[in-house]
């Protein structure tokens, strides 16, 4: 079985009231899985940098973010092999009053790199962009496994309207909110690419793109030869 | 020309600034801390043009040519870390 994401997201949750933390009204969590988990987070000026943690086991550990003026877009990872549950997710700030908040768990199945602490295994490279204009482009190297490993990218911007994934990606959640306009979107896709994208009216953006690994021996297709299907026989 | 440093980007033991000027926003300098252990490489681009630069040390500056306003509008920035 190959390396996969839960589509839609198992959570995708936005709010612009004023608060200094966040906590999920979904929940998510299991062992083996990898969590990949997009916080936005808005302020006036100088926006937290946040810390997440989960109700039901898991740590999360920042991978990246990537900050302007008045927002900031963090990607966090979080894998354990046991003793995880399903809980809720909280973003805080440390009693710092944000103007918004999102927040949106992505979930792969359990072909992804187990070893490491907290998902460090199965995190391979990432690339933290900022630009404007229309399109988001996260820019990743040669994957270590072209193959099985997968692109997974997180992008954010300042307006809040439709976010479209790269051709041949699975769009994960697109969601966003006013006051202030922002806008969240989580995509991926088997298989190499350097170039990974994102679309949208033209705005300020940043993104997060990552190579995920496959566990050993994860298969993106395989072929299985079934002696009851075809039978060997002298030629 | 007074210079302001903005973050722009973060991570463990990571971070990056630009330095611009204050009143054009001009980007002079990229400024880096690494203690993470990871080589980092910054990309800035702007319209037709962009300039690759290795952050191979636990930190450091290096100058960037004329023409990159960091401005949320014309610029833009890559941070790549490998990590394996």
């Amino acid at each position: 079985m190959a390396l996969a994401f839960t589509a839609p997201s198992p959570i995708a949750e936005v709010s612009d009231v004023d608060a200094s933390s966040y906590t999920t009204t979904g929940t998510a969590g299991a062992n083996n899985k990898l969590y990949l988990i997009t916080v936005e987070n808005s302020h006036a000026t100088a926006p937290a940098l946040p810390t997440l943690t989960h109700s039901g086991g898991l740590t999360c550990v920042e991978i990246a973010n990537s900050v302007a003026s008045n927002r900031r877009v963090t990607l966090f990872r979080a894998l354990k092999t046991t003793g995880v549950s399903a809980g809720t997710f909280t973003a805080d700030a440390a009693g710092a009053t944000q103007t918004s908040w999102s927040v949106v768990v992505d979930e792969s199945n359990t072909e992804v790199d187990t070893t490491g602490t907290d998902g460090a295994g199965a995190i391979v490279q990432s690339d933290t962009s900022a630009g404007s204009g229309t399109t988001a482009t996260g820019n990743l190297a040669a994957f270590a496994d072209a193959v099985n490993n997968a692109a997974f990218m997180a992008t954010m911007n300042n307006l809040n309207s439709p976010i479209t994934e790269e051709a041949g990606y699975t769009e994960l959640a697109d969601l966003g909110h006013a006051n202030p306009t922002r806008r969240v979107e989580t995509e991926y896709k088997l298989g190499e690419d350097t170039s990974v994208t994102s679309t949208f009216s033209s705005a300020a953006w940043h993104c997060i793109a990552v190579e995920v690994k496959a566990a050993a021996g994860a298969a993106a297709a395989s072929l299985l030869w079934n002696p009851s299907v075809f039978p060997l026989r002298n030629l | 020309m007074a210079l302001e440093a903005v973050r722009v980007a973060g991570g463990p033991g990571w971070s990056i600034d630009v330095s611009r000027d204050t009143l054009t926003r001009e980007v002079k300098r990229l400024v880096w801390q690494n203690s993470s252990g990871f080589p980092i490489s910054l990309t800035i681009r702007r319209a037709n043009a962009s300039r690759t630069f290795n952050a191979g040390t636990t930190s450091g500056q290096v100058n960037v040519p004329a023409g990159y306003v960091w401005d949320e509008i014309a610029a833009g920035l890559s941070v790549h870390l490998t990590y394996q």
